[in-house]
């Protein structure tokens, strides 16, 4: 029997359907007799809803429903939910709170806030008659000043009338007294202040949802991380109990977070299903998706670091502005606090305080977005660091040497309350250094290289749960409440499976995104899926094992302790007496279930450092990235090819953010500007360079496989990495600040800026 | 997008007949009939609904409009239907006109390249977001005013941009006006006329309400290009914000008529993505012309492109990198 083992390459099983177009996306799904939506959106940026005139619309061939924000609220329906708190991190005071969190109903009433957001569905036998009915709907606006930069926000007109600072909450963590006392007491204080980039997603997938009422239950058939969480979303928007709520995900085209919450159309498709008493299906546009898809990043911090005469950092204080966006959406205020602890880096920081302001602005909602905060957090230390050595004229990397955290310290307590349980960050950053090897510059360009070093904490959802059926033909399911969005999770359970159960991965089917078949799940979500999920395979796999020996024990008649497994064979041991898989599974008289459970006791800390080597040609501000080097410790791996996947679309995410990404509004109307892929721009493969990536793994203490995790890792680090080799490539020039993103115009009015 | 009937016939001449009020449908948005070559632009107008066409009329079914060919003298004519690809692996074109190799082979990626006409690229509408927002109704659309000239206007014009502040978005339009391409036209009538693609564009300075000159039952049905002197050089220099698949920030397309005692004869430097039709820089033209072209004359060159330029509020960046471009593609086209 083939033996598929952890730490195999193996190919994706997954890709023979998604290249030959046998993948079952959501357009896939609709059923035979299914009804069409088409949302109507505000055209405005902030505008009194004075009236919504549907008689038009209602008359129009094929339309069975136009429903209104009035229809919902005379429902008595929930809106979108938000986080009812926000997190507080120990060792912070605990006045964190919320201002004001809004209402977010699922069609707007009253006041549109932002482009895009939906003030009317209507419903109709095709897409076609939906759309068109969907031109005869007449809003009739009164428009308002509306405020879309975030540094605008506060002083700017009030999104919500409730919030006239526009003020979502403030927050903070850390120590601010010591953080004080350090920066008046330091030899050097550096400042900068840093703009992280609004961006849109653009999954490959555009959003959608088919909802069906029968039976009293609803039945959701959409895109999402968290089936499971969704489910219980759903339940409290509606009212009902969870087990009235059957949420179904076939494949789907990415996600980086968008799919991660709960969005106003997957509430209104099983209204209008439930009032018709048929399916409603509702499939997004590429232009639904630039105005209305949850929006991620956008924020401004002011960041200061402290050092002493020895240039031993002392203390790191931060002040950011998060854009919230118009609404406050499910996780909207995860990203800039729950995640800022990745601030304290791979750094000894003595004091840490952060002091975030989300505030609204008349713009998408944002969310979470590969990272999570993460990355936000990573580019300002690492882009202060580099910053600090520039204005202090010292070298970068002795900087650095002489404030990284030694593997002695370990397990070290950061000031932001993480306890990283290893890393030996020196010879990470050793090792980066060693293994970069970029080709020689091209004559009369700058070359630049940036480090970005991290220590992420990931795998921070809950428990996660694994069941296995063995069947009598031998073959396996797994079902986990994971959910794979293009990642690979079929191959690399299946790989994993095979590992522990001694079976080929072929012989193991994985079963995702069904919340009736899966009693429970997580769901998928920072970088946890392998840890944790994967863990609770594993145990799952050595409960099936213990179970299949007793059978083994019956059907050869020997004691269980006397059998011992290995490689698809159940052996007496000191006997020729054996029975192999296939044979004991097909004496058994129904499917064999097994069951795994893990919750770990805490994070994991993945780290890694990257180099990348910048080419600027000066007199254009034209740039490109030369090499990339990425030396990572994430556990054991158990899939190599995934992992460079994971790692490439990562990089190429956060080098997307630091060269060209950018939703753009028209600074007048807040009309965004970037509605299309003419007008927004993504990398594509010619953009970037081979990557030269190389593990360097210590096994995660926390888990007993010791994966730590590896999904968000390369957005993690990329821009920092990019930015801080910019502006070392500029740095001859006078060039001592640049934002993302630094298209060719930014590069060009650094410098000359720094000329004047 | 609207519903529409589909044409598909088999002669220019009835495909002139066919749409009616061609020209219009190409800058007023709301005539009736349209053409589809590639179907390219054509696609996203209908997506976004700046055209909503009755009738679609597609040229694909023509037989013999995308040859490239060369008659005795040792001219080109490029058929319009020719697709990017075609053309800019084509060996007469590779051979005689690099420069326009060079410009298409930047255009867009290679499965749009494969689809796209040269035709079709000529007559794409400009992308400027406040034209391509359906919430901004502006100038060309029949609106008040230009949305760009007081807002984002990084990417859009800084000549000719009193008015209406786009660039035209064809690479090939730039190298071709600097190849002084003429354009072959095809009534319903079957009669046929020629002008240069130069004069062909049309500014917002002279109709706000076209960009090109082409007539009610019109059909543009070749690109003829005459054969290059002997001492010709060439080049066409482009930056984007990334590698590919990006219209250009600039681009430049240089041809000088060398001499055998080394001096410039004639010298054409057409700016793309700098005015609302392709720009000759003439001033750069007159200081190459006569002279021995190498790093100084570039440089006055380049100097002189500018010259007259009426930048916007962020687009000044443009100037320096045109200057850059213009100097760097005379000093290609010399190498």
């Amino acid at each position: 029997m083939e033996r598929n083992a952890i730490g195999q390459g193996l190919r994706r099983s997954e890709d023979a359907r998604f290249l030959t177009g046998s993948g079952r996306f959501l357009a896939d799904l609709v059923p035979a007799g299914a009804a069409w939506a088409e949302i109507v959106r505000s055209p405005h940026a902030h505008a009194d809803i004075v009236s919504v005139a549907t008689d038009a619309a209602r008359a129009a061939p094929g339309v069975l429903a136009v429903l209104t924000g009035a229809d919902l609220a005379a429902s008595g329906i929930g809106g979108v939910p938000a986080d009812e708190k926000l997190i507080h991190l120990p060792g912070t005071p605990e006045d964190v709170a919320f201002s004001f969190r809004p209402p977010f109903p699922a069609l707007a009433s009253g006041r549109a806030r932002f482009v895009g957001e939906p003030v009317a569905m209507v419903v109709a036998e095709t897409a076609e008659a939906a759309a068109a009915a969907a031109e005869l709907v007449a809003a009739d606006y009164r428009e308002r000043p509306a405020v879309a930069a975030t540094e605008a926000a506060q002083g700017g007109a009030a999104v919500w009338d409730e919030a006239p600072d526009n003020v979502c909450f403030r927050w903070q963590a850390g120590d601010a007294a010591a953080a004080q006392a350090a920066i008046a007491a330091a030899a050097h204080v550096v400042r900068l202040r840093v703009r992280n980039n609004r961006v849109h997603v653009g999954a490959l997938e555009t959003r959608g949802a088919i909802g069906s009422f029968a039976g009293g239950r609803f039945h959701l058939a959409t895109g999402t991380q968290m089936p499971h969480g969704l489910r219980d979303a759903l339940a409290g928007v509606f009212g009902v109990d969870k087990s009235a709520v059957h949420v179904t995900v076939a494949d789907v085209g990415g996600s980086f977070g968008i799919r991660n919450a709960l969005c106003p159309e997957q509430i209104l498709v099983l209204f209008a299903s439930r009032m018709l008493g048929r399916p409603v299906a509702w499939l997004g546009s590429r232009a639904d998706g630039f105005l209305s898809d949850y929006q991620a990043r956008d924020n401004v911090a002011d960041v200061e670091l402290a050092l002493d005469a020895d240039l031993r950092f002392t203390a790191l204080r931060v002040r950011t502005l998060a854009a919230i966006g118009a609404h406050l959406a499910p996780k909207g205020a995860l990203s800039p606090t729950a995640n800022t602890p990745a601030l304290a880096g791979v750094y000894a920081l003595p004091a840490i305080h952060v002091a975030v302001t989300g505030v609204f602005t008349n713009t998408a909602p944002t969310e979470v977005y590969r990272g999570a905060g993460r990355p936000e957090a990573v580019n300002l230390v690492e882009r202060a660091v580099d910053h600090a050595a520039r204005e202090l004229g010292i070298d970068r990397l002795e900087l650095r040497r002489r404030n990284l955290l030694a593997p002695a310290a370990m397990p070290y307590r950061t000031r932001l309350g993480l306890l990283y349980d290893s890393g030996d960050f020196p010879g990470t950053l050793a090792d980066a250094l060693a293994r970069h090897a970029p080709p020689p510059a091209p004559r009369g360009w700058l070359r630049g290289r940036g480090i970005a070093h991290y220590c992420e904490r990931v795998a921070v959802l809950g428990a996660e749960n694994a069941w296995l059926e063995l069947r009598p033909d031998g073959r396996v399911t797994l079902l986990v409440g994971t959910m794979s969005n293009g990642q690979g999770h079929q191959t690399a359970y299946a790989q994993l499976l095979a590992d522990r159960l001694g079976i080929a991965a072929d012989m193991i089917e994985v079963v995702q995104g069904d919340t009736d078949r899966i009693p429970s799940g997580g769901g998928t979500g920072g970088s946890a899926s392998l840890a944790i999920g994967g863990q609770a395979a594993a145990l799952a796999a050595a409960d099936l094992i213990a179970k299949l020996t007793e059978r083994a024990g019956e059907a050869l008649e020997a004691a269980a302790p006397d059998i011992a497994y290995a490689d698809g064979v159940f052996r007496v041991a000191g006997t020729d007496l054996s029975i192999a898989w296939h044979a004991l599974a097909a004496r058994l008289p129904e499917a064999l279930s097994a069951h795994g459970m893990w919750k770990p006791s805490g994070p994991s800390f993945p780290n890694g450092c990257h180099v990348a080597e910048v080419d600027v040609d000066p007199e254009t501000g034209a740039w490109r990235l030369a090499a990339y080097t990425m030396v990572h410790d994430f556990g054991t791996v158990v899939n190599p090819l995934l992992l460079e996947g994971q790692l490439q679309g990562g990089v190429a995410q956060g080098f997307g953010q630091a060269a060209m990404e950018q939703v753009v509004h028209d600074p007048e109307s807040a009309q965004p500007l970037t509605g299309s892929w003419m007008d927004y721009a993504m990398p594509r493969a010619d953009d970037l360079p081979g990557l030269s990536l190389v593990s360097r793994p210590t096994p995660s203490p926390l888990h007993p496989l010791g994966i730590k995790g590896a999904g968000e890792a390369g957005a993690a680090g990329a821009p920092p990495a990019v930015m801080n080799a910019l502006l070392d490539a500029l740095a001859p020039l006078g060039v001592r600040d640049l934002d993302m993103p630094a298209t060719p115009f930014a590069v060009w009015r650094a410098i000359a800026a720094a000329r004047l | 997008m609207n519903r529409f009937a589909y044409a598909s016939p088999a002669t220019v001449t009835e495909a002139a007949a066919a749409t009616g009020l061609v020209a219009e449908a190409m800058v007023t948005f709301d005539e009736s009939a349209v053409l589809k070559a590639g179907g390219i632009d054509l696609l996203d107008l209908l997506k976004l609904e700046l055209l909503t066409p009755s009738v679609v009329v597609n040229l694909r079914a023509i037989k013999g409009l995308d040859a490239i060919t060369q008659d005795a003298a040792g001219n080109v004519a490029i058929g319009a239907m020719a697709t990017l690809s075609q053309v800019a692996e084509h060996p007469l074109v590779r051979g005689s006109y690099p420069a326009l190799a060079t410009a298409i082979a930047g255009a867009a990626g290679p499965q749009l390249r494969n689809v796209a006409t040269l035709g079709g690229n000529l007559l794409q509408r400009p992308h400027c977001w406040y034209l391509r927002s359906p919430a901004h109704h502006c100038l060309r659309k029949g609106g008040g005013h230009c949305f760009a000239i007081h807002g984002e206007n990084q990417y859009h014009a800084i000549f000719d941009n009193h008015a209406c502040a786009i660039v035209h978005p064809s690479t090939a339009a730039t190298a071709l006006v600097a190849l002084n391409a003429e354009v072959e036209l095809h009534d319903a009538e079957g009669a046929t006329r020629r002008l240069p693609l130069e004069d062909f564009f049309v500014g917002p300075d002279d109709d706000i309400q076209r960009e090109n000159a082409l007539r009610p039952r019109e059909v543009l049905t070749a690109i003829h290009l005459r054969k290059p002197a002997s001492g010709t050089r060439m080049a066409h220099l482009r930056q984007g914000e990334k590698a590919g698949f990006d219209w250009p920030l600039a681009d430049v397309a240089v041809v000088l008529a060398i001499g055998p005692d080394g001096v410039c004869r004639e010298a054409s430097v057409v700016l793309g993505a700098a005015a609302p039709v392709p720009h000759r820089a003439r001033a750069a033209e007159q200081a190459l012309q006569g002279r021995h072209p190498g790093e100084a004359a570039a440089g006055d060159a380049a100097r002189a492109a500018l010259r007259g330029a009426t930048p916007l509020s962020l687009n000044a960046y443009k100037l320096a990198l045109f200057e850059t471009l213009v100097r760097r593609a005379i000093l290609a086209a010399l190498a």
